[in-house]
C-alpha cells in the first residue's frame, strides 16, 4: 500500500525532524507500505499556530490531497495536531484521511480513563481544545497544558543541540506534570515536532510516570489498519452526511465556479 | 503474532456463527497472525439480564487470567460487545487487551460525525448506551436500534437457515435506515448480525457503512500488538489500569483460591 503522510512543516527548514520523522515512520509502517512523506513547499511551515497561517497551509494541504488521489495513493495522513482539513479532506477523497489529533485522541481513550495534551505554547492550547470539543471528547479530557516555546522553529534544535534539548525536555516535563497533577493518565505531546524530539530521545513516559502516546507511530498503523478495512469492505469514511461531496446534479455548477479538478471522485463533466 | 479472540458464545451450540467469525478474521489477518477464536461452554443464553451475563464473564476473566501465567499471546480480543472483564483484564494482563465495542465506537467516530449500535432486542438498549456513554461518546452516539432477537442464542441460527438469515438480513437493513433517519453516518450490530452481513458481503446501506466488526477488531489487536511492541506501551497504569503488586496477587490468589494467581 502507498500512504501519503503530510507534515505542516517546510521540511528542509526542519532537517532534524525531517531525519527522526522519517525514522519513526519507517519503524512503524509494516515491509509492504510505501510511506511517501511531504512537507510544505508552497507557504509557510513554521507558524502554524497562528490560525490564519494554518489557513494558508490548509490550501497547500488541500492540494496535495488532491494529488495524492491522482497519484493513486491509499490514504492520506494529517501529521499535524490541528487536524487542519481533515474535514475538507475527507469529503473530497474516497480514500481513508486521518488526523494526528483525532487517531491520538482515540488511543488515549483506549490506554486509559482520561487523557491531557502538552501544547508547545499558550496561543496553541485553543486550537487543541477546540479539537476536544468537535470531537465530542470533553468527558475524557483533563486539560491542555502548555510549554512556553513561543517561536516553533527554536524546537529543531532540540534534535542536536543538547542545551535546546534540556530546555525543551525541561519544560514538556514540567507541563507533565501539571497534567499529573489534573488527573491525567495518558498524554499527548501536541505536535509532530514534538512527538519527534520524543521518539528521538527515546522518551516514551514522564518523570511522573505517565505514558506519552506516540502519536506518529499510531497514525501511521491506524492508518495501515484503514486502508485494509476499506480494501476489505470497499469503504472507511462515510460519506452520507459530514463527508459527502455535492451530489451528481450540482457537481457540473460546482465545477465551473471552483474549477474542474474539484471532488474528483463524483463523476460527471471534469470527473477524473 | 496469536491474538486470543474472545467471544461469550457457547462453543457447542453456537459453533456455526463462531465458525463465520473465525473465517471472517482469517481473511483479513496478515500472514504471520494467528487468531484463536474461542467461545465460552455455556454462553450467551441471556445476557441481557446482568446477572446471567456475570457467569459467561467469568469464563472471561479465567481464560485472561491462564494466558497471564502461562503466556503464548500477543494480544486479548474481547470479541464481546458488553466489555465483559475489560478493565479487569487490562489491570491484570501485560499484552494489550481490545474490547469489541470499544474498538467499534471509536472506529465509527473516526469514519463519520455520529454512529448507531443495533441491538440484538430492546431490553439491551440501556445497558449499551451506557457502555456508549461510559467512554464519554455521548455527543457522537445517534441512537441505538433494536432488532428482534429476544432468545439472544437464536442468532445462531442467521448462520445455520438462510431464511432466518435473510430475516436478519432484512432486519439489519430496515434498523441501519431508521439509525440513518436518526443521524447516523456509521451503524454497528453489537453482536451475531454484524457477522451475517460481513459473510453476505454487506458493508453498507443507502451509502452507511455497517462496520466488520470482528474483522476490525482483529486488525485492531495486530495495530496494537505492532504498537505495543515499537513502544513498550499497552495501557497507562497512572489510574484505572493500575496493576495490583505480585505479593497481592498471590495473596488473593491464596485466599480464594485461584490457581491462576498464585
Amino acid at each position: 500500500m502507498k500512504i501519503w503522510y503530510q507534515s505542516m512543516t517546510n521540511l528542509p527548514n526542519w532537517p532534524g525532524y525531517q531525519r527522526v520523522l522519517h525514522s519513526v515512520i519507517d519503524r512503524a509502517k509494516e515491509a509492504g507500505t510505501e510511506v511517501e512523506v511531504h512537507g510544505m513547499t508552497k507557504v509557510g511551515g513554521i507558524g502554524d499556530q497562528f490560525r490564519y497561517l494554518e489557513y494558508l497551509e490548509t490550501a497547500e494541504l488541500l492540494d496535495n490531497v488532491h494529488q495524492a488521489i491522482d497519484r493513486g495513493f491509499d490514504a492520506f495522513l494529517i501529521g499535524n495536531i490541528g487536524d487542519p482539513g481533515l474535514r475538507a479532506a475527507r469529503e473530497v477523497a474516497d480514500i481513508p484521511v486521518l488526523g494526528l489529533c483525532e487517531s491520538s485522541m482515540h488511543l488515549a481513550c483506549i490506554m486509559g480513563a482520561s487523557f491531557s495534551f502538552i501544547t508547545i505554547n499558550d496561543k496553541f492550547t485553543p486550537r487543541i481544545v477546540e479539537n476536544v470539543t468537535t470531537y465530542g471528547l470533553e468527558k475524557r479530557f483533563v486539560g491542555a497544558h502548555k510549554m512556553n516555546i513561543t517561536r516553533l522553529h527554536d524546537l529543531e534544535g532540540g534534535f542536536e543541540n543538547p542545551q535546546s534539548k534540556a530546555r525543551i525536555l525541561s519544560d514538556f516535563e514540567a507541563a507533565a506534570e501539571s497534567a499529573d497533577k489534573a488527573g491525567a493518565e495518558v498524554l499527548i505531546a501536541a505536535g509532530g515536532v514534538v512527538s519527534g524530539l520524543l521518539a528521538h530521545w527515546q522518551v516514551s513516559q514522564s518523570e511522573c510516570g505517565i505514558p506519552i502516546l506516540d502519536g506518529i507511530t499510531s497514525l501511521v498503523k491506524m492508518g495501515e489498519m484503514a486502508v485494509k478495512i476499506q480494501s476489505l469492505t470497499g469503504r472507511f469514511i462515510s460519506k452520507r452526511r459530514l463527508y459527502a461531496p455535492p451530489p451528481l446534479e450540482q457537481i457540473e455548477e460546482l465545477r465551473n465556479a471552483y474549477g474542474n479538478y474539484i471532488y474528483p471522485s463524483v463523476p460527471g463533466p471534469g470527473s477524473r | 503474532m496469536k491474538i486470543w479472540f474472545q467471544l461469550l458464545s457457547s462453543e457447542k451450540k453456537m459453533s456455526a456463527f463462531l465458525a463465520t467469525v473465525q473465517e471472517l478474521v482469517d481473511r483479513a489477518v496478515d500472514s504471520g497472525t494467528t487468531v484463536d477464536v474461542r467461545g465460552t461452554p455455556e454462553g450467551v443464553l441471556g445476557d441481557q439480564y446482568r446477572l446471567f451475563f456475570q457467569y459467561d464473564q467469568k469464563e472471561v476473566i479465567r481464560n485472561g487470567l491462564h494466558i497471564r501465567k502461562h503466556g503464548g499471546y500477543d494480544a486479548f480480543a474481547i470479541a464481546n460487545s458488553l466489555d465483559p472483564a475489560l478493565v479487569d483484564l487490562r489491570e491484570m494482563l501485560s499484552i494489550p487487551v481490545l474490547s469489541f465495542m470499544e474498538n467499534s465506537c471509536f472506529t465509527a467516530c473516526t469514519m463519520g460525525e455520529r454512529f448507531a449500535v443495533i441491538t440484538p432486542n430492546r431490553k439491551m438498549v440501556p445497558r449499551y448506551r451506557e457502555i456508549v456513554l461510559g467512554y464519554g461518546l455521548r455527543d457522537r452516539l445517534a441512537g441505538l436500534v433494536p432488532i428482534g432477537f429476544d432468545d439472544v442464542r437464536a442468532q445462531e441460527e442467521a448462520f445455520t437457515s438462510a431464511s432466518v438469515a435473510d430475516r436478519v438480513e432484512k432486519e439489519m437493513v430496515a434498523a441501519t435506515r431508521k439509525a440513518a433517519e436518526m443521524g447516523a453516518e456509521v451503524v454497528f450490530a453489537a453482536g451475531p448480525p454484524g457477522a451475517l452481513m460481513a459473510k453476505r458481503g454487506i458493508f453498507e446501506v443507502d451509502g452507511v457503512p455497517i462496520l466488520d466488526t470482528y474483522t476490525l477488531l482483529a486488525k485492531a489487536a495486530e495495530m496494537r500488538v505492532r504498537m505495543h511492541q515499537l513502544t513498550g506501551v499497552s495501557v497507562s497504569r497512572a489510574c484505572l489500569y493500575a496493576a495490583p503488586d505480585e505479593e497481592l496477587v498471590r495473596r488473593v490468589g491464596k485466599t480464594y483460591d485461584i490457581p491462576e494467581l498464585m
